[in-house]
């Protein structure tokens, strides 16, 4: 199993590290770095930023994560998820822009699965 | 935890880094951070504890100035010599601590600009690959920085002007980004000092120092043509090899000589990605 975290502020992409443990709060696979040590290593970044009782130190990883996602949520910031981790949240969107087209924008007639 | 426990921690390196105030390093960003965050966290501690010293040293040496006559009057000099000595101890180790956190104090630049960008930004760049990172963290009013001082002149109530200009580049930095993006930025600070002096009704000369500073930020970023086509930028590009290369420019003018916002780089950044799109492959490729 492989750390599902995903790293980066300006693009994603996976971790892929060998995974030591779960979040206990979204039940990902996550190796110890992804851990926050203010959750005592039981929650990934992710949720730990998301997470008001956590208090980051000055500047540190779980700092850069607050900072990230409050970054994200202010400006619309969507980075692109370069990677294939079936986990998405509302900052994933970006993943779905495939190489060479733009399926889910593609409106013709044609009907098809999913269209209704 | 004091400043002086923190010096001691820092390896003979940070220690050198604190008294030059320089910064010339190819290492990775991981191996900046851990060069740079107890350099902020020591420079965090020495501010709040120079403004202390400098209170407690003023202080003491009006103590000292008049103490000295009144405890030489109440206990004579033979005794009261040796509280006088106390006193000149004392203020004698307050100014010496004073002068040593002056001597280690660098810009806040370090703290308040450059490790958080680093920090948003460490899961960008690759971390295998060494960064490039120069970093000038003197007074950017130092002297050597002083491009040109005005004549003196009057203007209003002030009867002397005083209008200095400095330049400072303190920043230049380039890394290979994760995605094989290749980073760069750049920072000038111009700064206009103006001093200002007046006499007021009571005959007494005031004097005011006011700053303007304007900071040139320039970012390059050299995208790869196969992994991102670029839409709508707003900005230079220009295809070299197999790049297409943004290059922009922002100017942010403040009132003041406090570091600047991480914001102001992280926008620029982000600005150019946010026009990057997934590169479309060649039909058959």
């Amino acid at each position: 199993m492989t750390c599902e975290a995903r790293k980066g502020f300006l693009t994603l992409s996976d971790c892929q590290n060998p995974a030591a443990t779960q979040c206990s709060n979204c039940a990902r696979s996550m190796c110890p770095a992804h851990l926050a040590p203010q959750s005592g290593f039981t929650m990934c970044f992710d949720c730990a930023a998301a997470n008001a009782n956590m208090q980051p130190g000055e500047n540190d990883e779980l700092w850069a994560h607050r900072y990230r996602d409050d970054y994200r949520t202010s400006t619309g910031y969507v980075p692109i998820y370069t990677s294939r981790h079936h986990y998405y949240d509302s900052q994933d969107t970006r993943s779905f822009d495939q190489r060479g087209s733009d399926a889910l924008m593609d409106d013709d007639d044609r009907g098809g699965f999913g269209d209704s | 935890m004091s400043v002086l426990k923190v010096w001691r921690s820092l390896d003979p390196e940070q220690k050198q880094i604190l008294l030059d105030k320089q910064v010339n390093v190819n290492r990775s960003v991981d191996e900046v951070l851990t060069l740079l965050r107890p350099l902020a966290a020591c420079d965090a501690l020495a501010d709040k504890a120079r403004t202390k010293l400098g209170c407690s040293f003023a202080l003491a040496i009006v103590v000292t100035l008049f103490g000295s006559f009144w405890i030489a009057g109440m206990l004579g000099w033979t005794i009261g010599g040796v509280f006088v000595l106390l006193l000149v101890a004392t203020t004698s180790v307050l100014g010496y601590f004073w002068l040593w956190t002056r001597k280690i104090d660098v810009s806040n630049n370090c703290r308040q600009f450059l490790v958080p960008v680093l920090s948003v930004f460490r899961e960008d760049i690759d971390a295998t690959k060494p960064m490039h990172l120069r970093i000038d963290l003197s007074s950017p009013t130092a002297k050597t920085k002083m491009q040109s001082e005005s004549a003196p002149y009057a203007s209003g109530i002030y009867h002397k002007v005083i209008d200095s200009k400095y330049l400072d580049p303190w920043m230049s930095a380039e890394a290979m980004l994760v995605d094989g993006t290749k980073l760069s930025w750049r920072i000038t600070d111009s700064i206009l000092e103006r001093k200002k002096t007046k006499r007021n009704p009571r005959g007494k000369y005031k004097t005011k120092t006011k700053y303007k500073k304007k900071t040139d930020l320039e970012v390059k970023l050299g995208l790869r043509a196969k992994s991102y086509d670029l839409v709508n930028v707003d900005a230079t590009v220009e295809t070299q090899g197999k790049r297409n290369v943004v290059e922009m420019e922002r100017t942010i003018v403040t009132m003041s000589l406090d570091p600047l916002d991480p914001r102001a780089l992280i926008d620029l950044v982000a600005e150019v990605y946010r026009s990057a799109k997934p590169a479309q492959k060649e039909a058959g490729a």
